[in-house]
């Protein structure tokens, strides 16, 4: 990956610039620039994302079937200084499309401090981090979608600063402070340039011992709500994850257990609302390229917090490669509405593929 | 009295302790930091490098190279290096690239004084010729990364540690180039040893599990036939333990061998198929306890062949 990544060219700024300031002695440069221009394209990575649904559902109303989404990835190297990462996502229905991330990330910067600026995912939490074709299930939890706004959950043009806390007996510790324009999709609504989203987040690990590990992290952010100005939203999350995977046996067997608790404290007209929702889920790796996984879920509405989903999901991974993935999920959520609650039992079949740059494994 | 001997202890104490940070505390701050991603590569650099140097691996010998995961324990260990030495050719694209971009080191970036790709110069095979797709498995479009399993690049890369290290740390210049050529010499001895115990066997035609064996191979003088996996990175599937099994019939192939790592299931079932003879070995340093440095690694992988080839020809003998 690294022999691709580079520099890109064909800057028009730095033409212009270059042109001007050297003239004809810039020539020579600019010929060789074009020569070697492959050499210092981007990586680009494409992956699709299937997704067949059957059962009744009058709660969540996907289709039955569509590329739910479709995400193409640029990745390179800046200069000496910085690495640039583009998302651009399409969604199901045409005209769909945005810029899930796209980031500049400043790796040498002085303190020891690691800078991103544009626009990116917050780091609440470990969900709401990670892009829909990493995320273990063919949808999200009950407590992403009722209070972290739904599959993208907290995403927005922002900066963050993030830095490592020394700690004693091997413990890795990371401190990320974040600070959003403020909007973000069905959670955040800026409406003046003093809106601003902070966000915190403090990561701890350890490893437990060659095979074993555990993760805990902790966020915070405020936001102003969609119920207008001077409404405004806190978000605290807790996140743990123990990981099992004996290193000799590594490829066949491997054990997973993560829970996120989400509290919402929203300002309304009618006063604060506090709805909390949380999510357990065991995976068991059970050979090369087959993991069944369970998961627990539940959320009040952020709205009302006297409204509670409740959700239970079983699942069944395969990876015929490296690069491809068959998912079965078999899903029961009842919905609280205040007029009876909703009881919908599908099974959700996601595929998704991988083109393009090998990127690295998630964990 | 009582009083006397204390503060004369006390004073003793004292000493020692000033002594200890004079003499204990820089000479440990001197240590180069090496953190290398195969145990193999640490292996070396504790060899070149002795007591003027610390490396520890983020793999395990007994771990598939391919997939480690990216733990944040490791950025700790990046954190902390002065040297990276890397296998290079993409085997560490999975986890390594986060890593460094995390470790907030800019020593051991690939653009950084303290980064070594062991690959440089060593002699690479399987570089696909023409287009490279994924239809292939999961190849490697550089060549095949499992070269150190070649002694004479080890030497390769020996002497790219002693040169690196030089380079970090002058005043050691010596002692890396005396513990080189003892290394060397050592190797050089080896070599011989091992190609005596092989000679029995040359071009004995095997059967790997993964594509991790060419430069052993090449090496050693073996021939490998097939691989238990029909594409690198895809388990065996019944189809293709047919084909095996047929091919290693028609050529009488004596011997399948795995890594550590692997499930045996499989060898298993097309050694009981063909009678061949299931050898794992370890392919790195640590892989199993006999394998505690790059030598004694290859003392046993040729000494487990040796053992089952010479047990093979006894029984068609009889």
């Amino acid at each position: 990956m690294k022999e691709n990544r580079g520099r890109r060219t064909a800057i028009p700024l730095f033409l212009f610039v270059e042109f001007f300031l050297l003239g004809l002695a810039a020539l020579p440069a600019t010929a060789q620039t074009a020569q070697t221009g492959n050499v210092f394209n981007p990586n680009i990575s494409v992956i699709g994302n299937a997704l067949g649904i059957a059962g009744h559902n009058t709660v969540d109303t996907q289709p039955n079937l569509q590329l739910k989404e479709s995400e193409i990835g640029f990745q390179a190297i800046v200069d000496p200084f910085a690495r640039a990462d583009f998302f651009v996502t399409f969604g199901s229905e045409k005209g769909n499309v945005g810029i899930e991330e796209g980031y500049i990330t400043f790796l040498t910067v002085p303190g020891e401090f690691i800078l991103k600026v544009g626009r990116m995912k917050g780091a609440f939490g470990k969900l709401n981090t990670e892009h829909l074709h990493v995320r273990p299930f063919a949808d999200v939890p009950l407590n992403m979608t009722n209070l972290l706004g739904g599959d993208d959950g907290i995403e927005d043009a922002g900066v963050t600063l993030s830095r490592l806390i020394p700690m004693p007996s091997e413990i890795f510790l990371e401190a990320t402070a974040q600070l959003f324009r403020g909007t973000s999709e069905n959670l955040f609504e800026a409406h003046t340039r003093n809106d601003v989203q902070p966000l915190f987040h403090l990561k701890a690990y350890r490893d437990l011992s060659e095979a074993a590990n555990l993760e805990l992290g902790g966020s915070w952010t405020r936001a102003n709500n969609l119920e207008g100005p001077g409404f405004r939203t806190s978000l605290t999350g807790l996140d743990a994850t123990f990981r099992w995977k004996p290193l000799r046996q590594g490829l066949y067997k491997s054990v997973l257990v993560r829970a996120e608790w989400t509290l919402s404290e929203r300002e309304t007209p009618g006063g604060a609302v506090r709805a909390d929702g949380y999510y357990v889920w065991g995976q068991y790796q059970f050979g090369r390229r087959w993991f069944a996984g369970l998961r627990h879920d539940e959320s009040d509405h952020a709205e009302d917090a006297s409204l509670r989903d409740r959700g239970n999901s079983l699942v069944l991974t395969f990876w015929p490669s490296e690069f491809t993935q068959v998912r079965a999920q078999a899903r029961r959520n009842r919905y609280a509405r205040p007029e009876a609650s909703v009881t919908a039992t599908e099974l959700l079949l996601q595929l998704q593929f991988a083109i393009g740059a090998h990127g690295a494994h998630p964990f | 009295m009582k009083t006397k001997n204390e503060r004369l202890l006390r004073r003793v104490i004292g000493l020692l302790s000033f002594v200890w940070f004079l003499l204990a505390f820089p000479a440990e701050a001197k240590k180069l930091k090496v953190v290398t991603t195969l145990s193999d590569f640490a292996s070396l650099a504790q060899t070149i490098g002795r007591d003027r140097v610390d490396a520890d691996s983020i793999a395990k010998g007994y771990q598939d190279p391919h997939f480690v995961e990216p733990k944040p324990s490791f950025v700790l260990k990046l954190h902390d290096a002065d040297v990276l030495i890397v296998a290079g050719l993409e085997l560490e694209i999975g986890y390594l690239p986060p890593l460094l971009d995390q470790a907030r080191n800019e020593k051991i970036r690939p653009t950084g004084l303290g980064y070594l790709d062991a690959s440089v110069g060593c002699d690479i095979l399987d570089k696909p010729a023409g287009q490279v797709t994924r239809a292939m498995g999961d190849v490697h479009p550089y060549g095949n990364p499992h070269y150190w399993l070649d002694p004479s690049n080890g030497r390769v890369i020996a002497r790219a540690i002693a040169a690196k290290l030089t380079a970090l740390d002058p005043a050691g210049a010596a002692d890396y180039a005396r513990n080189l050529a003892d290394f060397e010499a050592k190797l050089k001895a080896a070599e011989i040893r091992w190609a005596a115990r092989l000679a029995p066997f040359k071009n004995t035609k095997i059967v790997t599990y993964h594509s991790s064996w060419p430069n052993f191979a090449k090496a050693f003088s073996l021939d490998v036939v097939g691989f238990l996996e029909p594409k690198p990175g895809i388990p065996p599937s019944p189809q293709h333990k047919l084909e095996i099994i047929n091919l290693m019939r028609e050529q009488k192939v004596p011997l399948i061998l795995m890594e550590v790592y692997f499930d045996k299931k499989d060898p298993d079932f097309v050694a009981s198929k063909t009678g061949a003879t299931v050898v794992v070995i370890p392919p790195s340093v640590g892989g199993e306890p006999a394998a505690k440095d790059y030598l004694s690694l290859f003392d046993v992988d040729v000494e487990k062949i040796v053992s089952a080839l010479e047990k093979s020809a006894l029984e068609k003998r009889k």
